[in-house]
């Protein structure tokens, strides 16, 4: 792992992501990240970050508290990864300790299920564009694209249980041949 | 209390060791451990935390806090949190500390390619079992198709597509 051209002082990094772990409503914050890092920012390559999100999957805990380590790790180092897990659950953790205060009562505002709804919503049509953007990006051959639908199929439409996709797949992709090897 | 607290510490940091591909694969087992196993609360105030914690931006795992705070107040908050997010956060330390020394190898960088195309394929997926909940008619359906392709074809800032989104949201209600 080198770190980047582009190094952002840590506050850069602080500031970016908490404003990333803040706006992140609707559940997908690693579409937010992918969002924010890659296109906005251009702190991380799309390749870089897909390398982030895989190891991210592949070690337990949160994908996107996993991202962030990794993210602040390629900056700014330890401290960097360090900084960027903080920054990044610094305002949900406030909001949501703010909601277990307030679960027992407490009236719902007017407009509030509408604006949760479409926010709800927004995550998904973000985690969406990200898996979408990042798989024309990686330039699959047939066999890699197969497995992306195959674990996606497994997951999404016959509920197998995560982690055994994840590695059983990544096995499978292991024992293919690649062009790399080919040539 | 204190026994409680133990509990919780011991319960979300074993679940976060298991979290193998992200937060989201723990909640059945969340639910049978807080629910049945441990009665710190009810089914129905589960679902009820799951819900109110979906209104809150950041990782959707966060929700233990309110499994916790039920349990045994702020202290049991505060524990569940940090059990179920700092064993995970120091083992991807770890990786990447890892990655950063072993990182060129091409035996490591190999293994970390057999992870993508089923990365990108559990993201998608992600998105599948998250629209089941969250797009349930024709708005929220058009909100996350706008939210897709605003992001997908268009160079607005996340803040500003967000913004638009909750707008559309409060006026349609």
């Amino acid at each position: 792992m080198t770190v980047g051209a582009i190094r952002p002082s840590l506050g850069a990094l602080a500031w970016r992501f908490l404003l990333v772990g803040a706006t992140s409503f609707g559940g997908g914050l690693t579409g937010h990240l992918r969002r924010s890092l890659v296109e906005d920012r251009r702190w991380l390559t799309e390749d870089e970050f897909l390398e982030g999100l895989s190891v991210a999957q592949a070690v337990p805990g949160p994908n996107a508290i996993n991202l962030s380590i990794y993210a602040g790790w390629r900056l700014r180092g330890g401290a960097g990864a360090l900084v960027a897990a903080t920054a990044v659950m610094l305002v949900p953790l406030a909001f949501v300790s703010g909601l277990a205060a307030g679960w027992a009562g407490g009236a719902a505002l007017p407009h509030a299920a509408g604006v949760l709804r479409a926010l709800g919503a927004f995550g998904v049509g973000l985690m969406a564009s990200s898996g979408l953007t990042m798989l024309r990006a990686a330039r699959f051959d047939t066999l890699d694209l197969v497995l992306a639908v195959g674990a996606f199929a497994a997951v999404a439409v016959l509920a197998a249980p995560v982690p055994a996709v994840l590695f059983g797949f990544a096995a499978l992709s292991a024992l293919r041949p690649r062009r790399a090897e080919a040539q | 209390m204190s026994g409680t607290i133990v509990e919780i510490l011991r319960v979300f940091a074993l679940l976060s060791l298991t979290a193998f591909g992200g937060g989201n694969v723990l909640i059945p087992e969340i639910q049978r451990q807080a629910v049945a196993v441990h009665g710190w609360l009810t089914a129905r105030e589960f679902t009820e935390a799951f819900a109110i914690s979906r209104a809150a931006p950041g990782p959707s795992t966060l929700f233990v806090l309110l499994v916790g705070w039920r349990a045994a107040g702020a202290p049991g908050a505060a524990a569940a949190v940090f059990a179920m997010f700092l064993p995970g956060a120091a083992l991807m330390q770890g990786a990447c500390a890892a990655l950063a020394r072993w990182g060129r190898l091409p035996f490591v960088g190999r293994s970390v390619a057999a992870f993508r195309p089923v990365t990108i394929g559990l993201v998608l997926a992600s998105a599948a079992v998250m629209a089941r909940t969250t797009v349930v008619d024709a708005r929220t359906g058009a909100i996350a198709l706008l939210a897709a392709a605003g992001a997908t074809f268009t160079r607005a800032p996340l803040p500003a597509l967000l913004l638009a989104a909750a707008a559309a949201g409060w006026l349609l209600g």
